[in-house]
């Protein structure tokens, strides 16, 4: 049966200099804008090509993909409030089959697309406030390889139906779309999970009283943090009490909020553990964090083993993939409180051995 | 851009666009009609069931596939008017008849304003018939539509007009 939208449209004659259209014009003569000469025997003095938009072959798509994904991760978030494995890998899945469905141009350009479009996620994820920076260049990583393989599914799918008479194919982006619904609806992550713990150690060349009068908190320590943690994490600014006793609190003070620290047990120079009663710094969909404890552990006279514990409970799954970059960042906010202690301990003992010296040379 | 529903629901909608490009050069593609149609974010297509002649011609049958994220009626209309370097009319129609699901017709008429610019006319008439939206709601639809529309156009053109330049160097 004759089915006239299954053809392609009749093409087009257009000038090959401005691409004016010539159709129903003489035969032979000049294009009445450009006044190039064409001849319609001679198919090498014409086109049939439109003026070549490069944006009108990527652009739409593109643009769909990244409102589907973002939405579908806002529709996650907002509405279940839950992150499951599926909306980490389904989603960007989904977006990529919608931008890899409707790209037209070379398939050389559409990975850098991918990239393109897994920043674009990242940054809406992170604009929503559904994400911290932190989370969202961890996103980015996770999110480009289901962005990549979802493209490749999308752009073969759109390979073999373009040459088939499958009238419903302009269906497909809407059926993925809400195929990603369905996947963020069967996908719900558990709400709570096992509560994990990070240590670090350092040896810090101090006896442990030392050691212990050099403690710090994180929002204390007064060299400038790692650039991960600068751009990452919330801005400590101050904080309001000190943690001598059990039932002690300490408040620290972020640009984006406040933590509560309440002590639950000090031992005088060998121990110090807290809980956090409180948690508001903007990240709190992405881990709650639960206490904390310094250990030192005197190894010579002059040399503490100082372990620093932080225990939170995530919220990020699927978990293999998030639970590295984690453990990566506390280890990293570790390193930079132990190297804190580390020069405060140092700056308490070297006046005593400048004095020592001072006082050696005066005796000679 | 200017919409009016009136009480009995009859819809004007006018709007204009100033184009950085000699009329004789909009009009060399908008000749193209099947191609300018499509700069309406709702026509998908531009299908001529009874003619394969590459331009269209006043009084040609036109199925035009409406499509919003993919969904949508397909509409049918006519070619009702074709002045050459001027402009052209076609009717938009629903297939379940000529008083149901918004029958309105699209003027798009070119004048020129010097001899590098040119503005675009865009003139819709019809009856909104859908009596469950209001008149605002539909008022902010066809806001969406024609505005959608001209910064499709806008861009096309534009787009041209950077090609021209580029070429011209």
């Amino acid at each position: 049966m004759f089915d006239p939208e299954n053809l392609d449209p009749p093409r087009v004659a257009r000038c090959r200099k401005c691409h004016y259209v010539i159709e129903g014009l003489a035969p032979v003569g000049v294009c009445p804008e450009c006044n190039r000469v064409y001849d319609r025997t001679d198919e090498s003095s014409f086109t049939y090509k439109p003026p070549f938009l490069c944006w009108r072959y990527w652009a739409p798509r593109f643009l769909a993909a990244l409102l589907v994904g973002i939405g579908l991760v806002a529709l996650d978030f907002f509405y279940f409030g839950a992150w499951g494995v599926t909306a980490w890998l389904g989603v960007p899945i989904v977006a990529g089959v919608i931008l890899g469905y409707g790209f037209r141009l070379s398939k050389w350009i559409l990975p850098a697309l991918c990239v393109l479009l897994t920043i674009g996620l990242a940054v809406g994820v992170v604009t929503l406030n559904v994400a911290g920076v932190f989370c969202g260049l961890m996103l980015s990583m996770i999110y480009l390889l289901p962005v990549l393989l979802g493209a490749f599914c999308g752009f073969m799918v759109r390979d073999v139906l373009k040459l088939t008479p499958f009238g419903q194919r302009w269906h497909l982006p809407v059926l993925a779309a809400g195929a990603g619904i369905i996947i963020v609806l069967l996908g719900r992550g558990p709400a709570r999970r096992p509560v994990e713990s990070v240590s670090t150690s350092l040896v810090i060349p101090a006896s442990p009283a030392v050691a212990w009068d050099a403690l710090l908190f994180y929002e204390e320590v007064e060299h400038a943090p790692p650039f991960l943690l600068r751009v990452g994490l919330a801005r400590p600014l101050h904080t309001q009490g000190r943690c001598n006793a059990p039932g002690d609190t300490t408040v620290c003070i972020y640009n984006k909020g406040h933590i509560t620290k309440r002590a639950t047990e000090v031992v005088d120079h060998k121990r110090l553990a807290f809980d956090i009663v409180d948690q508001k710094i903007g990240y709190e969909h992405d881990v709650r964090l639960t206490g904390g404890s310094f250990e030192f552990e005197a190894l010579e006279a002059n040399a503490t083993l100082v372990t620093l514990t932080t225990s939170y409970e995530p919220r990020l799954g699927p978990r293999w993939i998030w639970r590295s970059g984690e453990r990566y960042a506390v280890q990293l906010l570790h390193g930079h409180v132990l190297e804190g202690m580390r020069r405060r301990a140092l700056q308490s003992t070297t006046p005593v051995a400048t004095s020592a010296m001072e006082s050696h040379a005066h005796h000679d | 851009m200017r919409i009016t529903i009136d009480r009995a629901r009859r819809v004007r909608a006018t709007s204009s666009i100033e184009l950085p490009l000699p009329a004789s050069a909009v009009w060399g593609q908008m000749r193209d009609a099947r191609r300018f149609l499509t700069l309406d974010p709702l026509h998908r297509r531009v299908i001529t069931p009874y003619s394969c002649e590459p331009l269209l011609r006043q009084g040609d049958h036109l199925r035009i596939p409406h499509r919003l994220a993919g969904v949508g009626p397909d509409r049918v209309g006519r070619v009702l008017r074709w002045v050459e370097g001027r402009g052209y009319v076609i009717s938009d129609l629903s297939q379940r008849g000529p008083r149901r699901g918004f029958p309105h017709v699209c003027a798009y008429w070119l004048d020129s304003v010097s001899p590098t610019r040119s503005r675009l006319r865009i003139d819709i008439h019809g009856r909104w018939t859908a009596r469950w939206t209001t008149r605002a709601l539909a008022r902010a639809w066809l806001w969406w539509v024609m505005r959608a529309t001209e910064q499709r156009i806008a861009a096309e053109f534009r787009a041209i007009a950077r090609r021209r330049e580029t070429a011209a160097l």
